[in-house]
């Protein structure tokens, strides 16, 4: 059998874990620049308020809620005490999300594990144990908020195809002409069919939902496509030392992120979107690298060549045909040595991340001195999904 | 910034008792005392000499003057203002501690500066105040 834990509405139980006045009142947590409601109390559901929502058009449905400034750092602590105690029903526990996890339920209490989760760690949890992942999933999700329960092949045929993870509307259009709308049709419709329409990844669904485990539980996180760093960046501008220090910024994280993963890349890009639009572009680097002394060059050529004097908004530095360090193929050329980062690495570990930084960034420093962007849902590593 | 509210734990039985039409209930979560600027008579509760009180609002102060020394001649006094939730345009938003803010002839001012680009976005105000260990 296999369990699922599915926080409930977990930034803010989370920050109703260190802040208990915002328990029982209506509590929305914003994203990084301060716009969108990103994740809600149930209070703040039930009020009409989605996920994604502007602030201004959140506050109109619900005057009385409360706001509060994402905190990955926080997030993450309590992540980590929820994984604590899943390990310690089981031995096998797979890092999901910063929110999520699957393990091995065999001979597990699954409401002596809820109950210990929410007595040590303070947040409410949701769980489903089922025959496999895509039936515990259903499970947790179903019995939400603080739902805990032992689900069979069928116990979920009513609810809506969607439902099912992996199964979004382009895949649902596909299926409604075959008259597949909701769980139970899907099961049981004919399996060939389903592998005509959705491939075999649909066919494993189909399996799943069968009660046939086909996904096992991966302890380790499986090796990357590819990695990116970048987003949003502040307001949109078209200062080009901004965007450089932007550029500068992105690489500096993706250059953690890979040395992290023990990772090289052969191919770099850069992703910009303008306000209306967008530009793309890659670049092959000489030899397999993670050093920011070839990858910052690199994406600054980049730069130079994609935007015109455009306001951005958003952009994104990708690393991609990814290898592990040491299985690379050797270059011709003499690989360049990240001494820069080490010394960098060095220092941040000891005072701090960020405390020694690309110079070229000092013309974004109001972005350093905003503790929502020191730390994102992509630092939080382990996980085996987003 | 026009308005806060603090937890009603956070505020003494005595003070309470003179404050009652100010205690207030959001959602199904803790009581708490509101405090906004277009309530009459128009106070905040201010830390003084170690105490909790209530003084009469009497404005704000930008940061700004205060640095450039332009409230000297008032001698202002420094000023805690301990607050669970702030509200700005309509938007109520959690706090850690609360706000500073001066003392002038036994009014209080919560400290202003220039409103951040993330407070701005927020509230859509151009100015926000100075929260106690914390940064918008």
């Amino acid at each position: 059998m296999i369990g699922h834990v599915d926080a409930d509405c977990f930034y803010a139980s989370a920050e109703r874990v260190r802040y208990p006045s915002l328990r029982g009142i209506p509590v929305g947590v914003l994203g990084n620049q301060g716009a969108c409601v990103i994740a809600k109390s149930y209070e703040m559901k039930a009020a009409g308020v989605k996920t994604g929502q502007p602030i201004w058009e959140a506050v109109k449905v619900c005057p009385h809620g409360v706001y509060v400034k994402r905190d990955f750092r926080w997030y993450e602590v309590l992540s980590r005490s929820m994984l604590d105690v899943v390990r310690e029903f089981s031995p096998t526990v797979e890092y999901y999300s910063i929110d999520e996890m699957f393990f091995d339920a065999t001979g597990v209490d699954p409401w002596s594990m809820q109950k210990t989760i929410l007595t040590r760690v303070g947040v409410p949890v949701s769980i489903g144990v089922a025959a496999s992942r895509t039936l515990a999933k259903l499970a947790s999700d179903a019995r939400k908020p603080f739902g805990c329960s032992v689900s069979a092949v069928g116990d979920f045929d009513e609810l809506p195809v969607t439902e099912i993870t992996g199964i979004a509307l382009r895949s649902s259009i596909k299926l409604s002409a075959h008259d597949i709308r909701t769980v139970g049709d899907f099961r049981q419709a004919d399996r060939q069919l389903v592998n005509r329409l959705l491939t075999k990844v649909g066919e494993g669904l189909w399996w799943e939902l069968n009660g046939t485990p086909i996904t096992p539980i991966t302890i380790s996180r499986p090796m990357h496509k590819r990695i990116a760093r970048g987003g949003s960046v502040g307001r949109t501008t078209d200062d080009r030392d901004r965007l450089m220090g932007w550029v500068a910024r992105n690489v500096e994280r993706l250059v953690e992120a890979m040395f992290w993963h023990r990772y090289v890349t052969r191919k770099l890009s850069l992703w910009l979107s303008f306000k209306t639009g967008g530009w793309s572009g890659q670049t092959a680097l000489i030899s397999s690298t993670g050093a920011s002394e070839m990858l910052l060059p690199a994406a600054k050529e980049l730069f130079v060549i994609g935007w015109r004097g455009q306001p951005v908004t958003h952009m994104h530095i990708v690393a991609d045909e990814l290898q592990v360090i040491g299985s690379q193929q050797r270059s011709l050329f003499e690989p360049v040595k990240p001494e820069l980062d080490e010394l960098k690495r060095t220092v941040n570990e000891k005072l701090g991340r960020f405390t020694v930084r690309s110079a070229e960034t000092l013309a974004i420093n109001d972005i350093y001195g905003d503790e929502a962007y020191g730390y994102d849902i992509c630092d939080v590593y382990g996980k085996s999904c987003f | 910034m026009m308005g806060i509210a603090l937890a009603r734990c956070e505020v003494p039985d005595e003070l309470v008792d003179r404050l009652s039409n100010r205690v207030t209930h959001r959602g199904d979560g803790e009581p708490e005392v509101q405090f906004l600027y277009r309530q009459r008579p128009r106070v905040l509760p201010v830390w003084h000499h170690g105490r909790l009180v209530i003084m009469p609002w009497a404005g704000w102060c930008p940061l700004e003057e205060l640095e450039s020394r332009a409230w000297s001649e008032r001698r202002p006094k420094q000023a805690d203002i301990p607050a669970t939730y702030c509200v700005d345009r309509g938007i109520w938003y959690q706090v850690k501690e609360g706000i500073r803010g001066v003392i002038v002839q036994n009014q209080v001012y919560p400290i202003t500066q220039p409103a951040s680009h993330y407070y701005r976005v927020m509230t859509r105000s151009e100015r926000m105040p100075l929260l106690i260990g914390e940064s918008f």
